[in-house]
């Protein structure tokens, strides 16, 4: 049982890496498509799509920890002492 | 230990499929086909997550729903182990009938209508004991078939999503609900409702004839009729002057006019269950004593005078000294089987008033009248006696009776057994399919089809 935990935990830090690897990834990405000397505003507008979906999704992923330790405040406000929210 | 290991893997595959959704969010590619798994997966997780952290609650809401609606599991037991005897019961009856059909040379109507009749009735008690199980099992392991759901349900992509809703549902309706299957069943349940009632009709017994003495007289012929005269039964004691009457044969447990023959004389009672000694709920004594006959042997016997007095003295097996007194002119009849030799003597007061002979089935008696006074004193020594046997008469056991009565309309046989069907089987079918409905239209909510209550939790629309 440990063993599964750990691993699903494992592939979650790694995710996150990842997560942040891409993020960054995308925002240079992003500007650097938004950036073009091109006259394609369809192409311009794909890039500042990218950035805007980088924003938001390391916003979540900022806010991942504190969701779930929201979810638990709440529930724990009704019953039950769970897993504590990850910390990564 | 097991089930919180299971809610904590559930809680982290929850928290991957929220990492995941944001990866995937972040992915610096135009496909917007993979892009909407994004929020998807996010939302998802998060109502997982508090499913599982609902968890305690859920326990927590079938409990208060169970005290709201009443449901009561052990009543829940105590009709099913009812419903379950009755069948048995019916069982036994049936098998017993076609025992008796089978004494009686009718083995073809046991085969052809009593056989299907059982194995009707064993299939219905393997569904229903098998149904009685299923329930139980949802019931006691409900904690981890939840936590199994959670895990199912917290699995990123949606990929066990619907099946883990699904025995997260069908766990909460059935516990809550199932015990109120008696309820449901007996709400729509005809009135006609009737069962084979022979657990009720006939009762084995053991029949006792006693003489005025309290001695067992042997050999005494016993029918039964009821009150239009219809013979019900009939039974011979045995050399003991008792006879064990088997569930297989029974008497009527119903009052009904016994009569007890023996010899040239007829007592006629009427008996009925209050006046059995009950053992058990199937099993009674009957002692009948008759009041005026005095056993010296087999088929050797006085019958006295009513409301005398008597004094008996037996000086060996063979030789019987009688005092018998009662006031004014009365008869006393010794009674002997022709073929021994009886050597009676009588006191000076008493004369031989009468002599005649009496057949009674294979046994031919001498009975003699003698008239006294007052009292008389009677020495009787008999000898060269063989051993007669029972009168030669067959016996007609009640359940045969009861068997030809019920060949004689199939439909009083059919129709118990249809019912058992109704209620046993078509009823908790019916009701299982009410709550397997809910349970499914349950799991839509939790987000087995579509996920309404997780759309409606976190985005509020």
């Amino acid at each position: 049982m440990n063993n599964i935990i750990s691993f699903i935990q494992g592939i979650i830090v790694n995710v996150t890496i990842v997560a942040w690897v891409i993020f960054f990834l995308t925002w240079v990405i992003g500007w650097a498509i938004r950036g073009l000397p091109i006259p394609f505003m369809r192409v311009k507008r794909t890039g500042e799509r990218f950035i805007e979906d980088a924003v938001w999704a390391a916003f979540w992923l900022a806010m991942g920890t504190t969701v779930f330790a929201l979810i638990a405040y709440i529930a724990n406000t009704f019953y039950q002492p769970l897993p504590a929210p990850p910390t990564i | 230990m097991y089930i919180n290991n299971l809610i904590i893997i559930a809680y982290y595959l929850s928290v991957l499929g929220y990492y995941l959704g944001v990866l995937i969010y972040m992915l610096p590619i135009p496909f917007y086909g993979l892009k909407k798994w994004a929020p998807q997966l996010m939302i998802d997780s998060v109502f997982s997550a508090i499913l599982i952290f609902s968890y305690t609650l859920i326990m927590n809401v079938i409990k208060y729903f169970s005290s709201i609606i009443g449901a009561d599991w052990n009543a829940f037991y105590l009709w099913s182990i009812k419903e379950i005897g009755m069948i048995a019961g019916t069982m036994t009856s049936l098998r017993l009938m076609g025992s008796a059909l089978a004494s009686m040379n009718l083995k073809f109507v046991s085969s052809s209508l009593i056989s299907p009749l059982i194995s009707s009735l064993t299939y219905l008690l393997i569904f229903f004991i098998t149904l009685v199980t299923l329930l139980t099992a949802l019931r006691m392991y409900a904690p981890v078939l939840i936590a199994i759901g959670l895990l199912l349900h917290a699995v990123p992509f949606r990929l066990s999503r619907s099946a883990g809703a699904m025995i997260i549902a069908t766990v909460i309706i059935f516990t809550i609900a199932a015990p109120l299957m008696p309820a449901f069943i007996s709400s729509i349940t005809p009135s006609l409702y009737q069962q084979i009632e022979y657990g009720r009709e006939i009762v084995s017994s053991k029949i006792v004839v006693e003489d005025a003495l309290s001695h067992r007289v042997p050999y005494a012929l016993i029918e039964i009729h009821n009150r239009n005269g219809v013979l019900l039964a009939k039974y011979v004691t045995g050399a003991d002057g008792e006879i064990l009457v088997g569930s297989d044969k029974g008497i009527p447990n119903s009052t009904s006019y016994w009569s007890i023959i023996y010899g040239p004389y007829n007592y006629t009672v009427q008996i009925g269950p209050k006046q059995y000694h009950w053992f058990n709920e199937t099993f009674c004594l009957v002692k009948i004593k008759l009041p005026d006959i005095i056993v010296l042997s087999e088929y050797v016997f006085v019958k006295l005078p009513t409301h005398s007095r008597v004094i008996i003295s037996r000086l060996n097996a063979s030789y019987v000294v009688i005092s018998v007194s009662k006031q004014g002119a009365s008869d006393l009849f010794i009674v002997y089987p022709r073929n021994i030799d009886v050597n009676i003597t009588v006191s000076n007061n008493a004369t031989l008033y009468k002599q005649y002979g009496y057949g009674w089935y294979n046994i031919s008696f001498v009975v003699r009248d003698y008239r006294f006074n007052n009292n008389v004193t009677v020495n009787i020594s008999f000898s060269g006696q063989t051993i007669m046997g029972p009168p030669s008469t067959t016996e007609y056991p009640y359940m045969n009776y009861l068997v030809r009565q019920k060949i004689s309309s199939p439909s009083t046989l059919i129709i118990p057994i249809t019912q058992f069907i109704y209620s046993v089987f078509i009823g908790p079918m019916v009701y299982v399919a009410i709550l397997l409905s809910s349970s499914y239209a349950l799991a839509r909510l939790l987000g087995g089809a579509e996920p309404r209550i997780a759309r409606l939790i976190i985005t509020g629309i």
